[in-house]
């Protein structure tokens, strides 16, 4: 494949490791835990946005717009269920629960929809030629997406009273109570916003990657690289370091034999782990925006 | 999390692995039947992976999410040596195991380095990419699986008999307790017991942390080893899904549901979820889901896992009789 | 059969970003010597005790122990090798353990079964911690917590003792117990190194004494010679440094954040 049509395709994979990177940020600027659950609830997103499809919803705004939503509402759940009442025994316990949640999504949605991928129609159709390179309307809609999202939450955290709540929130909760912030409502935010954004990539990678089956784990750890590649206390560098991921992925595909980028990757993730756990945009103390 | 609640409890005495043992061995006399049988070696191979995986989170806190990855060192190693190489049953297992015993020192090394949360995730991307290698074809035969590997023999016996394979599952899953609580006892035991209580005063009473440390990882990692290695060969063909990142995560909840750091518990927590997984109706999914509630609810109500019943039970007790109980249900706080 | 170790610090600097906690701190213990180090809070006492009990690596200069350049050993081989042994100025007992416990790990690291058993059953005895020895470390009192701590000290046979404000917490009379053992050690041979608030404990057990203010030295000798040095009163009682905790602040007392390789 050409190197650009490489770099078309590894943008496209990156900007969905960028939503779910988003995610593991979010919660983690929050509530200092790590989601284990973060790529399942992907999965969660696509069949979900499938079921809608299959009902007879062709409008993909309007499919993309409920999926959103449920992701929301769920991601409020999540917070109410699964992680306030454990937190209160430790990080630790906390992180085990969304170890337990992992289970719940990834083998709950085979009770539900089935354990086998299913087919999930293209979204958009068609794509434009530029000279020798094609880009696919799924991918452009998917960049977009991407950088409306970024860019959306840059701006509620730097300019909106709700995004600097959710920055004094973060940084600290005790002091943020005693100015007036509701934290908990800040807390649903951030797991609202994790959930729908995961969702919302669900819906988007679907017709790429088929819909359901067991990807959740892996697509948690490639998110999870992405987000500790840029830094994962940094918005701008979670969403930097999951493209790049993307494109380094897509281009190593095409060089190693039967294109199984993935035993790289995961040593990848422990060597970053070990030499820059602050991620190449997180070198300084960095807020949320 | 209260430290105590992931320490191991390692028992003087030595009558709850005596229990275990009569438990175990007498089950053969309960005509089990072929399928029993082979439940029955399922739930000790889980048990002996999921004590090896309770040293490493009980016994220094290291909370790993890749004890399958060393289930397949110990499941491939074996089995390549003994299909592709001819080597005797003991041999292979030696060599898998001490394969095990390196990487996992390796593993242990980079554990120094990495807590809880990030632990957890780096050790699950290493069981990944193991299970990501095998899935690759060739020698070892990809997704296809790897066969077919002789039956172990052990000094001329071989290893046909049902009966006689969950004996050799059974005996080693003993002897693996019998080892694990020798060690708790010992000074090395007694020296990660300091060093989860306070690892800045374990230091400065000469403790040294690096080997502790290490030294039970990569003996984690090598019983994940033996119960991978022993299982191998006894299903005369294995597959990378016996070890995917799934098993690994399946392990954690064993360990947890035991009570994160009591042997014991993680035997009665791989009993529990191997049953579950081949009794409930669904091919797992519905067991499956069902643990991960009953996971979360654990670590919202009973974070000390099964072995915190004793506990919530005098607690309890203590209410009716309408006294005050010291201290929450947990003995944990923020 | 042991060599009673000298204890020397050689130009000791420690940095934290932009904060220099401890600044060129020199000294030298004699064998079986007690010596002070004293000064006011943030002074960097805590910091100097770190670094010379191998918890913390110096930014410049060299701890030498014995004869031995120590300053690159982990604490481990300080322990078995130098004999060198610390407290705490906040009590750290191993939590989930008796008495016995606490003091059989010390012994073990550099006995074998037989004589830590001994060893673990004089220094009970010598301290008058017999009867509680089943007890759980942590349900005693605070000063006799502090005595398990002296215990689990001896239990090492050291040659050079770090104690960081032992009498802290402790009644009159209890601080009187400590002198006596202090006396005892010093008899037997070993280097104490002493941070004390309590100057009576220091003129009580000291034959020289190192002040440090801010970081620096700015007074040495016996413990007479130091209180009546201009310096080390202007030190105490002058005000006009902003003599707040900052220097407290920026100091990790608590050394658990540390790596460990």
């Amino acid at each position: 494949m050409h190197i650009l049509d490489l770099l078309v395709s590894g943008l496209t994979l990156g900007s969905i490791y960028a939503l779910v990177a988003l995610g593991f940020h979010l919660v983690f600027k929050m509530t200092g835990i790590i989601d284990f659950a973060q790529g399942d609830k992907v999965v969660i997103g696509g069949l979900l946005g499938l079921t809608l499809v299959q009902q007879g919803l062709s409008t993909v705004m309007v499919v993309l717009l409920l999926v959103v939503v449920a992701g929301l509402l769920l991601g409020i759940a999540y917070d109410a269920i699964v992680i306030l009442p454990t937190q209160r025994n430790g990080a630790l316990a906390a992180m085990a629960a969304t170890v337990g949640m992992t289970l719940v999504l990834a083998h709950g949605h085979h009770l539900v929809w089935g354990p086998d991928p299913k087919p999930f129609p293209p979204v958009f159709e068609g794509g434009i030629e530029l000279g020798p390179l094609r880009v696919s309307y799924q991918s452009m809609v998917i960049w977009a997406v991407v950088v409306a999202v970024g860019v959306g939450l840059a701006l509620l955290m730097g300019r909106s009273r709700t995004g600097r709540g959710m920055v004094a929130a973060a940084t600290d909760p005790l002091a943020a109570t005693a100015v007036g912030i509701n934290v908990s409502r800040m807390r649903a935010l951030s797991f609202a916003l994790a959930f729908g954004l995961a969702a919302l990539a669900g819906v988007l990678v679907a017709p790429i990657t088929l819909a359901g089956g067991s990807i959740g784990t892996a697509l948690t750890i490639k998110g999870f690289t992405g987000a500790v590649l840029g830094g994962l206390n940094s918005t701008k560098g979670v969403v930097l370091g999951a493209l790049l991921l993307g494109v380094v992925e897509s281009q190593l595909a095409a060089v190693l034999p039967n294109g199984n980028v993935d035993p790289v990757v995961f040593i990848a993730l422990v060597i970053i782990l070990l030499l820059m756990p602050n991620g190449l945009f997180g070198l300084r103390r960095q807020r949320l925006a | 999390m209260p430290d105590k609640a992931f320490a191991v409890r390692a028992g003087r005495h030595l009558a709850p692995t005596l229990i275990a043992a009569v438990i175990l061995i007498g089950f053969v006399f309960t005509d089990p039947g072929p399928s029993g049988l082979a439940l029955g070696v399922n739930i000790a191979v889980a048990a002996i992976a999921s004590v090896g995986l309770t040293l490493a989170i009980g016994g220094a806190g290291q909370f790993s999410l890749g004890q399958a990855g060393f289930m397949a060192i110990g499941g491939y190693g074996t089995a390549y040596l003994m299909l592709a190489h001819e080597v005797q049953f003991l041999w292979a297992l030696l060599a898998a195991v001490l394969l095990a015993l390196v990487i996992g020192a390796l593993v242990g090394y980079i554990a120094l380095r990495l807590h809880g949360n990030y632990l957890a995730m780096a050790t699950l991307a290493v069981s990944s990419g193991i299970y990501a290698l095998l899935v690759l074809p060739g020698e070892l035969g990809g997704a296809n699986g790897y066969a077919p590997i002789p039956f172990p023999e052990i000094f001329g016996h071989k290893f046909i008999d049902p009966v006689d394979q969950y004996l050799l599952v059974a005996v080693t899953l003993i002897l693996v307790l019998l080892v694990s609580n020798w060690l708790l006892a010992s000074r090395g035991g007694k020296e990660l017991a300091a060093i989860r209580d306070d690892e800045v005063a374990a230091r400065a009473v000469g403790v040294n942390i690096t080997a502790r440390k290490v030294q039970i990882f990569a003996l984690s990692a090598v019983i994940g080893a033996v119960a991978g290695g022993v299982n191998g060969p006894l299903q005369t063909a294995i597959d990378p899904s016996l070890y995917s990142p799934a098993v690994s995560i399946q392990m954690f909840v064993m360990v947890i549901l035991g009570g994160l750091g009591n042997i014991y518990g993680a035997v009665l927590g791989a009993a529990l979820v191997t049953w579950l997984i081949a009794a409930v109706p669904g091919n797992g999914s519905w067991a499956l889901t069902i643990l991960g509630m009953v996971v979360i609810a654990f670590m919202a109500l009973l974070p000390d896992g099964l072995s915190g019943l004793p506990k919530l039970a005098r607690s309890l007790l203590g209410r009716l009789r309408g006294r005050t109980t010291e201290g929450s249900i947990t003995g944990g706080s923020k | 059969m042991r060599t009673p170790g000298t204890a020397e610090a050689r130009g000791v600097t420690q940095r934290f970003g932009g904060l220099t906690a401890v600044s060129d701190v020199s000294f030298s213990v004699g064998a079986g010597e007690i010596h002070g180090i004293i000064g006011p809070n943030g002074a960097g006492k805590t910091t100097l005790l770190n670094i010379l009990s191998g918890l913390q690596r110096p930014t410049q200069g060299s701890v030498v122990i014995g004869g031995d350049d120590v300053t690159r050993w982990p604490s481990h081989k300080l322990v078995a090798k130098a004999r060198l042994v610390r407290t705490f100025q906040t009590v750290r007992l191993f939590s989930s353990m008796s008495v016995h416990e606490n003091l059989m790990i010390a012994a073990r690291i550099v006995a074998g079964p037989a004589e830590a058993r001994t060893r673990v059953d004089g220094a009970l005895d010598r301290l008058a911690l017999t009867a509680l020895a089943a007890e759980p470390a942590t349900a005693l009192s605070y000063g006799l917590q502090r005595r398990v701590e002296l215990a689990r000290v001896m239990v090492a046979d050291p040659a050079v003792v770090l104690l960081d404000e032992p009498a802290a917490g402790l009644n009159p009379q209890e601080r009187r117990e400590l002198a006596d053992t202090l006396h005892a050690m010093r008899d037997s041979g070993v280097t104490v190194v002493l941070v004390e608030h309590h100057m009576d404990l220091v003129h009580a057990v000291c034959q020289h004494c190192t002040v440090l203010d801010f970081g620096k030295v700015i007074s040495r000798g016996t413990p007479d010679e130091v209180t009546r040095d201009p310096a080390v009163l202007e030190a105490y009682l002058g005000g006009k440094h902003h003599r707040a905790s900052e220097v407290d602040a920026v100091i990790p007392e608590d050394l658990e954040g540390m790596s460990t390789a």
